[in-house]
């Protein structure tokens, strides 16, 4: 939509097949974690490194629908929500409506 | 490195396990390409995330929201820490501790000071956090009100990060 408007776009995407079938105009894929598209905490290095990368595809890209595999280890297994131990973190409730947080 | 992992198929069984309907999932053939018109250096970047992430001067997004097409403003300069993260597709703990992981606010208003990236567009924004069953009125009217918003801003480029 937005780049149909006309201003160029790119996507981010730790969900190589959901991006596959989006078809962005332009996206990076990390194979990451879902919530850490841009790395871990506190690693400003490889936070700011993705996000030049980002940039630079979408400077650089020449046609619609080029999709790069960044090479980014993420130096554990990466599990889906489902997979991880703790069912809290994927069954989350409504947020306390004054502080904003989950209750508990 | 492992493979990716398959989140369709991933998603399909376990919701399917749990007795819903299959998700029509939007597929694309197409894709529309506008090319960048101008070095990154003379750019204007905004950015754009949907991991239920809300400004503390804003309500909290409520993951267990169906068809929230809430799409709030997030001032550039805002600090990470002043954000709730509210969502049920990820892991949110490292969110919390470091929005940049997510919504690298910081990392961008860097490239701007250091003049890789001409600037942050004043506005950056937060929403269409999941549960969506109405794409056409996400591609009808949500989204063209959004297109609207990035052109008052004067924005070049517009980083999408999904979640």
């Amino acid at each position: 939509m937005v780049e149909a408007a006309g201003i160029p776009t790119v996507y981010v995407s730790t969900g190589r097949d959901l991006g596959r079938q989006v078809l962005p105009p332009r996206s990076i894929f990390l194979n990451f974690p879902m919530g850490n598209p841009f790395g871990r905490p506190q690693d400003k290095a490889m936070q700011r490194r993705i996000l030049m990368d980002a940039l630079t595809v979408a400077a650089e890209a020449e046609k619609g629908g080029e999709l790069v595999d960044m090479p980014y280890d993420w130096g554990a297994p990466v599990k889906m929500l489902f997979e991880l131990e703790d069912a809290a973190l994927y069954k989350p409730q409504a947020p306390d409506p004054t502080t904003g947080k989950q209750p508990g | 490195m492992d493979e990716p992992i398959n989140y369709v198929d991933k998603i399909n069984n376990y919701y399917q396990g749990l007795g819903y309907p299959a998700y029509d999932w939007t597929v694309n053939t197409e894709t529309p390409f506008t090319p960048l018109r101008k070095p990154l250096h003379e750019c204007r970047v905004s950015m754009l995330t949907s991991g239920g992430i809300s400004h503390h001067t804003r309500p909290p997004f409520n993951p267990l929201a169906k068809n929230d097409l809430r799409v709030d403003d997030v001032d550039f300069a805002a600090t990470p820490s002043d954000f709730e993260v509210n969502d049920g597709y990820y892991d949110t703990r490292d969110a919390k501790k470091d929005l940049n992981v997510i919504f690298p606010i910081e990392r961008l208003r860097e490239l701007a000071d250091e003049g890789v990236i001409g600037s942050v567009a004043p506005r950056l924004w937060s929403g269409f956090m999941g549960r969506i069953y109405k794409r056409g009125e996400v591609v009808e009217r949500v989204a063209p009100e959004l297109v609207e918003e990035l052109k008052k801003d004067k924005v070049d480029l517009f980083v999408l990060v999904p979640a």
